[in-house]
């Protein structure tokens, strides 16, 4: 009851004049066209009474089942994405080619062309009892774009037998993401009770298991006398468009390589011409590494080769960033 | 011409010009058009849910509960409007064009300012008391609240702000709007009032 007398006592303020104003006021005569509104539903009764039910059970245009689609699309694309498919990948392809073993001509057409001299070459016996020189050779997956062009090559020679081209597929189960995007692999090895020699093995093997060539491996000391890891891996020896992450845990040191390949940036005379400088901007643009400096960035030219070394080192931890690579 | 219709719109009659002074009111925070979507939302249930009334005595009541439900319904809309494409609400073209526009000047934007400052179970439950017209026990009902005393707290906290509200905003008017907003109506004794103001 209190509360009532309190509040009585303060109706008699600006608000109540401004509410007594706002309820004098007539201004609005709509109402015969609202009745008229009305009256025009009625007649249209019953196609009002299909939409009401229609309503009820398909308003698909309600904020819920706006949002329940939104849901279910979101879960769909990510299980889409995480969903494995299995493709069969070129990892390289095979040129076979025979030539009679007396067809000199022939045989020396063939040592003209530089690239046979990596083909396998064996001797075997036809059923004329003519011997025959069979040549194998396999082209890896980044000198897959000159197969046609070895193809041709030998076309003009008049005096092979035969030609035949046999491609080497694997098959590769992934999620649908990865294919859509660079492919990207890890490592990590815990090198911490692992001699020099069981720690090179074991870098040499993961790599060249993901596909990496010519990886080279030495061990160096620190000022405190702790292993350092020198990996080399020469530019060809990555198959193009592939990145990798490899992490060695020896002891409390971490050291850590990582490289993401992006299409277009791996063209062996990228540094050509350039100055220190100009390769430095280059690299910092390109790694988007806002704690990699230019003095982090060692630049040795030998021989017409480029040898570019980034190396950053971390301050409050042990981590040590490490990316060398050479370029013609 | 059906009999329900006839009764419906007997029974709207007298609350048409409330109902929709409520809405203007509710809806002075949002667009223009708020309160005609409201109206016409509200207008549509109550006349598919006409046949349901059994006690046609309860229609204003039963009418304004609709309109409140919708405003929520309007205001949950708005929210999702942020975050999804939402449609405006289902609006029939042919519903009439409603003078919806509260007065822009003077005391009439001060109301508007003012109840745009409260809360939403504040402001309805103020208007349902001071522009519907309604007792206590009956906007409890149309507020579905259990006690009549969470009714009588909540217009309670309402007029405080509003006061509070007002009386602020009045302090930091000019002198001469506040001497506007307290004008007579008689134009001559208006301008007598001016003169000297301009002489100055």
């Amino acid at each position: 009851m209190k509360q009532s007398n309190s509040y009585r006592k303060q109706r008699t303020e600006k608000a109540d004049q401004l509410f007594e104003e706002f309820r004098k006021d007539n201004s609005d005569n709509s109402f015969p066209e609202v009745e008229k509104w009305l009256r025009n539903l009625e007649s249209d009764k019953l196609n009002f009474k299909d939409k009401k039910s229609e309503r009820k059970f398909f308003n698909m245009r309600s904020p819920k089942f706006k949002l329940a689609y939104a849901f279910l699309i979101l879960a769909f694309i990510v299980a889409a994405c995480n969903y494995p498919v299995t493709q069969q990948e070129p990892v390289a392809d095979v040129i076979k080619w025979t030539v009679n073993v007396n067809d000199k001509a022939t045989a020396e057409s063939i040592s003209n062309l530089e690239w046979t001299k990596k083909a396998m070459l064996s001797i075997k016996t036809a059923d004329a009892g003519n011997e025959i020189a069979e040549y194998s050779l396999v082209l890896m997956k980044e000198d897959l774009g000159n197969t046609q062009k070895y193809l041709d090559q030998l076309k003009s020679i008049s005096g092979i037998i035969t030609i035949d081209l046999v491609p080497l597929n694997e098959k590769v189960t992934r999620p649908v993401y990865s294919l859509a995007l660079n492919e990207i692999f890890k490592v990590d090895i815990n090198a911490s009770n692992m001699s020099d020699d069981e720690l090179k093995n074991e870098i040499i093997t993961q790599l060249e298991k993901n596909g990496m060539q010519g990886v080279q491996v030495s061990f160096e000391k620190n000022a405190e006398g702790r292993r350092i890891s020198k990996i080399f891996i020469p530019e060809n020896g990555i198959r193009s468009n592939i990145g990798f992450d490899l992490t060695i845990k020896d002891g409390d040191i971490v050291n850590r390589i990582k490289e993401i390949r992006k299409d277009g940036k791996s063209e062996p005379d990228r540094f050509k011409d350039k100055t220190d400088d100009e390769i430095r901007n280059m690299l910092m643009e390109e790694l988007g590494d806002k704690n990699i400096n230019p003095e982090d960035i060692k630049i040795t030219r030998k021989d017409g080769k480029v040898m570019v070394n980034i190396k950053k080192k971390g301050i409050e931890t042990n981590d040590e960033f490490e990316f060398k690579g050479d370029v013609k | 011409m059906s009999k329900n219709t006839d009764r419906f719109t007997e029974l709207l009659k007298p609350e048409y010009s409330s109902a929709l002074k409520y809405c203007n009111a509710l809806c002075s925070k949002y667009s223009h058009d708020a309160a005609g979507d409201v109206l016409q939302q509200s207008l549509l249930k109550a006349f598919e849910n006409f046949g349901a009334l059994s006690d046609q005595e309860k229609f204003r009541s039963w009418f304004f509960k609709i309109i409140t439900r919708e405003f929520y319904n309007y205001i949950r809309k708005d929210f999702w409007r942020k975050f999804l494409p939402l449609d405006q609400m289902d609006s029939d073209s042919s519903f009439p064009k409603l003078n919806t526009r509260m007065d822009e000047n003077g005391n009439g934007l001060l109301l508007r300012k003012a109840l745009g400052s409260i809360s939403i179970k504040e402001r309805t439950a103020i208007l349902l008391f001071e522009v519907a017209g309604f007792s206590i026990e009956e906007i409890k009902e149309i507020q579905n609240e259990n006690s009549i005393s969470s009714v009588k707290s909540r217009l309670s906290r309402a007029r405080k702000k509003l006061r509070e509200f007002i009386e602020n905003e009045e302090s930091n008017l000019p002198n001469h709007q506040k001497q506007k907003s307290n004008n007579s109506g008689d134009i001559n004794n208006e301008t007598i009032k001016l003169i000297p103001e301009t002489e100055n």
